[in-house]
C-alpha cells in the first residue's frame, strides 16, 4: 500500500539512525550476557584455551565395564577402590577433554557386581584434592578413598555377589579418539583389577549444567546447609525482610508526614529529619556502624545486614511524593464517617497506592541485592554470607572456574530480571508520578 | 438613634465572633492537650530507626575521628583534628583523590553521556519500543558483583576473551587490569556496554513529557527533524540531565563494588579511591580513627553534592 504521509526530509534517515543505535546498543549490553550464559554450560578447558570455543559442547559419558570373573572373591571397599582408580585417574590424565561423566559396572560370572556414577559437577570440585597431580597408583586412591566417600564425590552401589539378575555380556570397545585414550590409559598404566570388556562413549547434554550443580557441591565443602543456593536464600531472605518493613513503616511514616500532621512547622521539622539523611553515604557510616553491631552483639549476624537498610530517606521521598497527591476529600469523608486513621490508611489509602508501593519494593530490592560492602564487613561466616559475598570469595579461591563464576552470574541476575519483567509497567508510571531523579 | 442600633448590632455581632473564637480557642486547646497518638505512633519506628542507623552513627563517625581510635579499650587518645591532617598530609589520600578524579573523567566520558544518546534515539523509535525499553533494562539487571567478575574474566591477559578477538585483528595483547595506565580505563568500560538502564527511562519520560504542539510548530516553521533534536529535546531535558549529572558524580566518588572488586585498588594503588581506602584503613590496617575522619570528609562532599541535586530539583519543578 502507497503511504499518503508526505516524508520530512532527513525524517527516514533519523528513524533508520534511531533503529540501528538502539539495536547497537542493546545488543553491546546482551552480549556480555550471553557470553556468561554460554561459559555456564562450557567446560573450563573450552573457555581458557588459546583459541576459545564460542558455543558449548555436549560433554561426553564413558561408561566402562569391568569384568572380575575368575577372580577371588573380595569386598565393597576393594571394588569401591577398583571403580574410583578407573573414573578419577583416566579423568585427571584427559582432563582437556570435554568429560560430562564416568560410569564404571562392575560384572563378576555374569552378574552386575556394583555400579558408580561421577559427574562433572564433583569431579571439578573434588580434582583439587583427590587428584591433585599426575601420579596415579593404588596407594593415592587408598588415601583418597575416605574423602570421595565422605564427601560424596562419586556414587557408588554394591550389588554383592549374584545379587543382581544376570545380564548379558555386552563387549563393544569404542573407537572414538575418548575411548581410545581410555584404553590406551588403562593398558599402560595396568592400575585396574577388573578386566575392561567394555567402554562405551556417548553425549549427555544434562551434563551442560553441572557448574550449576558445581556451585551447590562447593558450598556443601565449606559446611553450608544446602549448597551455593544457601547465600541466595539469604540475599533474598534480607531482600524480603528490608521491603516488608519498608512498605509497612515506611508507608506509615510517609502517610503520616503527609496527611496527618496538621502543623506545618512541625511537617517540615520532620521531612527534614528523614529526607537530610539522604546525604549520608554507606561508607561514611562503616565503622561506626561496625561498632554499634559489635557493642549489639550482632556482628556475623544476618539482622547485622538488614537493620541499617531499614533507615532509608529516599523511600519516605518516594511514599510522600505519592501520598501528597491522595485526594484529601476521600479521606475527609473517611474521617467523617467515624473510620479511625489506621482504618483509613489500611482500606482507603493502601489500596490506591498500590503503584507506589510496587516502585518502592522494587527501589528497595534493587541494592540491597546488589548490596556487598556492608555484608562483606560484617559477616564472618560461611552460612551467613550473601550470594556477593560469597561470589567475590570464589573468585579468589583454590580453583576459580571460569565456568562456575558465570553459573553464579547467571543464577543471581534471574531475580531481578522476575522482578524487572513484572513490574516494567509500573516502574515507567512511577518514574512519571513520583518524579525520581536521581 | 441610627446609631445606637449600629451599636447594638455591632455589639451582638461582636458578642457572636467572641463566642466563636471562644469555642476556636476550645478546640484548640482539646487538641493541644490531647494529644493526637496516631501520627505519632506512624511515624516514631521511623524516627528511631533514622536516628540510630543515621544521626547517631555520623555523630559517632566524628567522635570517632578524633581520637587515636583503640578498639580493645575504646575511645583510646584524644587527638583532636590529628587525624585530619594526617590523612591530608598521607601521599596515599592525594594518590586516591587524583584517581577517583580520573574515574569521575573517564566515567562522564565513557558511561554518562550513553543513557541520553539511548533515550534520545529510542523516542525516535516507533515500533516495538516498549520491547527495546524493556531490552534496555536486560543488562542492568545483572548484580554489579557477578557483572565485575565476568568482565575480570574477559580481562585476562592470557586466557581472557578481550586479548584473543584483539589478537584476531592483529592487537595487543594487553595487560588491561594488571597495566597500571590502563586499570581504570578497564574497570570504568563495562559500564558503558551496561548502558542506562533506569537512566534511559528517566530521560525518555521526560522527553515524552515535551508538548508536541511544540515538535508541530517547530515542523511548521520548517525546522528538521534532526535540528529538532538538537534545538527542542536537549534544551527541554537539560535539567534532568544536571540533576542526574550531580548524582552521578556522588555515584563515581562512592564508587567501591566494582573497584574493589576488580582489582582491590592495585596495581600499586593505580584504583585505589577514597571509599576503597576508608575501608582499608579501618578492616586491613586497623587504623579506625584516621578511617572514621575519611569517612567523615567523604560525607562532607556527598553532602554539598545531595544539596546541589535537591536544589536543582526543586528549581526544575
Amino acid at each position: 500500500m502507497k503511504s499518503h504521509r508526505i516524508i520530512e526530509k532527513g525524517e527516514r534517515k533519523l528513524a533508520v539512525t534511531s533503529y540501528a543505535v538502539t539495536v547497537v546498543f542493546i545488543i553491546l549490553g546482551i552480549l556480555p550476557l550471553v557470553w556468561m550464559l554460554l561459559t555456564s554450560m562450557m567446560d573450563n578447558e573450552s573457555i581458557d584455551a588459546t583459541t576459545p570455543k564460542f558455543l558449548p559442547d555436549i560433554p561426553r559419558t564413558i561408561a566402562i565395564t569391568l569384568d572380575y570373573s575368575g577372580q577371588q572373591d573380595q569386598n565393597e571397599e576393594f571394588y569401591r577402590k577398583d571403580a574410583m582408580k578407573a573414573t578419577w585417574f583416566p579423568w585427571m590424565a584427559n582432563m582437556r577433554e570435554n568429560i560430562g561423566e564416568i560410569k564404571v559396572t562392575g560384572v563378576k560370572d555374569g552378574h552386575e557386581l556394583y555400579n558408580s556414577k561421577t559427574t562433572a559437577a564433583e569431579f571439578y570440585v573434588g580434582q583439587p584434592f583427590i587428584v591433585p597431580t599426575q601420579v596415579f597408583n593404588d596407594n593415592v586412591m587408598k588415601a583418597k578413598l575416605p574423602r570421595i566417600k565422605e564427601s560424596g564425590l562419586s556414587k557408588f552401589t554394591y550389588y554383592g555377589q549374584g545379587n543382581k539378575a544376570e545380564i548379558e555380556k555386552a563387549s563393544t570397545l569404542s573407537d572414538q579418539p575418548l575411548g581410545k585414550q581410555f584404553q590406551a590409559f588403562f593398558s599402560e598404566r595396568k592400575l585396574l583389577d577388573g578386566k575392561v570388556t567394555s567402554l562405551v562413549q556417548s553425549r549427555n547434554w544434562l551434563r551442560l549444567f553441572d557448574s550449576y550443580r558445581s556451585l551447590n557441591i562447593l558450598a556443601s565443602e565449606a559446611a553450608v546447609s544446602f549448597g551455593f543456593y544457601h547465600y541466595f536464600f539469604n540475599s533474598l531472605l534480607i531482600c524480603v525482610i528490608v521491603i516488608a518493613w519498608q512498605l509497612t513503616f515506611g508507608a506509615m511514616a510517609s502517610y503520616a508526614l503527609s496527611q496527618l500532621l496538621r502543623s506545618k512547622k512541625t511537617k517540615f521539622v520532620v521531612l527534614m529529619y528523614f529526607l537530610a539523611t539522604i546525604m549520608i553515604p554507606g561508607v561514611s557510616v562503616l565503622i561506626p556502624q561496625y561498632l554499634l553491631m559489635q557493642k549489639l552483639n550482632l556482628v556475623d549476624n544476618l539482622w547485622a545486614v538488614i537493620l541499617p537498610h531499614f533507615a532509608w530517606g529516599f523511600v519516605i521521598f518516594l511514599f510522600k511524593g505519592f501520598f501528597d497527591q491522595l485526594p484529601k476529600e476521600l479521606l475527609q469523608a473517611a474521617r467523617v464517617d467515624g473510620a479511625s486513621e489506621l482504618r483509613t490508611f489500611l482500606r482507603i489509602v493502601i489500596p490506591m497506592s498500590v503503584p507506589v508501593f510496587t516502585i518502592v519494593a522494587v527501589m528497595t530490592f534493587i541494592p540491597v541485592w546488589n548490596d556487598f560492602l556492608w555484608p562483606y564487613v560484617v559477616t564472618k561466616s560461611h552460612h551467613n554470607w550473601t550470594f556477593t559475598v560469597a561470589m567475590n570469595d570464589m573468585q579468589g579461591g583454590r580453583n576459580p572456574r571460569a565456568n562456575w563464576i558465570s553459573a553464579g552470574g547467571v543464577v543471581s541476575m534471574i531475580p531481578l530480571l522476575l522482578v524487572f519483567l513484572g513490574t516494567q509497567g509500573a516502574i515507567e508510571k512511577g518514574i512519571n508520578f513520583t518524579g525520581i531523579k536521581g | 438613634m441610627g446609631n445606637q442600633v449600629e451599636l447594638k448590632q455591632g455589639a451582638a455581632a461582636q458578642a457572636q465572633t467572641q463566642a466563636q473564637t471562644q469555642k476556636q480557642m476550645q478546640t484548640r486547646s482539646r487538641a493541644r492537650f490531647n494529644i493526637r497518638w496516631t501520627p505519632i505512633l506512624f511515624l516514631l519506628p521511623s524516627i528511631i530507626v533514622f536516628f540510630v542507623f543515621k544521626y547517631y552513627l555520623i555523630l559517632d563517625a566524628v567522635y570517632i575521628s578524633l581520637f587515636n581510635y583503640d578498639i580493645v579499650s575504646p575511645p583510646g587518645k584524644f587527638v583532636g583534628l590529628g587525624n585530619y591532617f594526617e590523612f591530608l598530609k598521607s601521599e596515599t589520600f592525594w594518590v586516591a583523590m587524583k584517581n577517583t578524579f580520573i574515574f569521575f573523567l573517564l566515567s562522564v566520558a565513557i558511561v554518562f553521556w550513553v543513557p541520553i544518546v539511548q533515550a534520545l534515539f529510542l523516542s525516535q523509535v516507533k515500533r516495538f519500543n516498549g520491547f527495546y525499553r524493556v531490552l534496555y533494562q536486560i543488562p542492568g539487571v545483572l548484580p554489579v558483583v557477578a557483572g565485575v567478575l565476568l568482565w575480570k574474566w574477559m580481562y585476562n591477559p592470557d586466557r581472557g576473551l578481550f586479548n584473543y578477538l584483539l589478537a584476531k585483528i592483529g592487537l595487543g595483547p594487553y595487560g588491561w587490569l594488571n597495566d597500571l595506565h590502563m586499570t581504570k580505563f578497564a574497570i570504568v568500560l563495562p559500564g558503558f556496554f551496561t548502558g542506562g538502564g533506569i537512566g534511559v527511562l528517566l530521560y525518555y519520560a521526560a522527553i515524552k513529557s515535551i508538548s508536541a504542539e511544540l515538535f508541530e510548530a517547530a515542523k511548521i516553521d520548517g525546522c528538521g527533524p534532526w535540528h529538532r533534536m538538537k534545538i527542542i529535546i536537549l534544551p527541554n531535558i537539560k535539567f534532568v540531565i544536571l540533576i542526574q549529572f550531580v548524582g552521578f558524580m556522588s555515584g563515581v566518588l562512592l564508587s567501591f563494588d566494582n573497584i574493589f572488586v576488580m582489582t582491590q585498588g592495585g596495581p600499586a594503588d593505580a584504583s585505589l579511591v577514597v571509599a576503597l581506602m576508608i575501608q582499608r584503613t579501618a578492616f586491613v590496617q586497623s587504623r579506625f580513627g584516621i578511617s572514621a575522619a575519611l569517612s567523615f570528609f567523604m560525607f562532607i562532599v556527598i553532602a554539598v553534592l545531595t544539596v546541589l541535586q535537591f536544589r536543582l530539583q526543586r528549581e526544575d519543578d
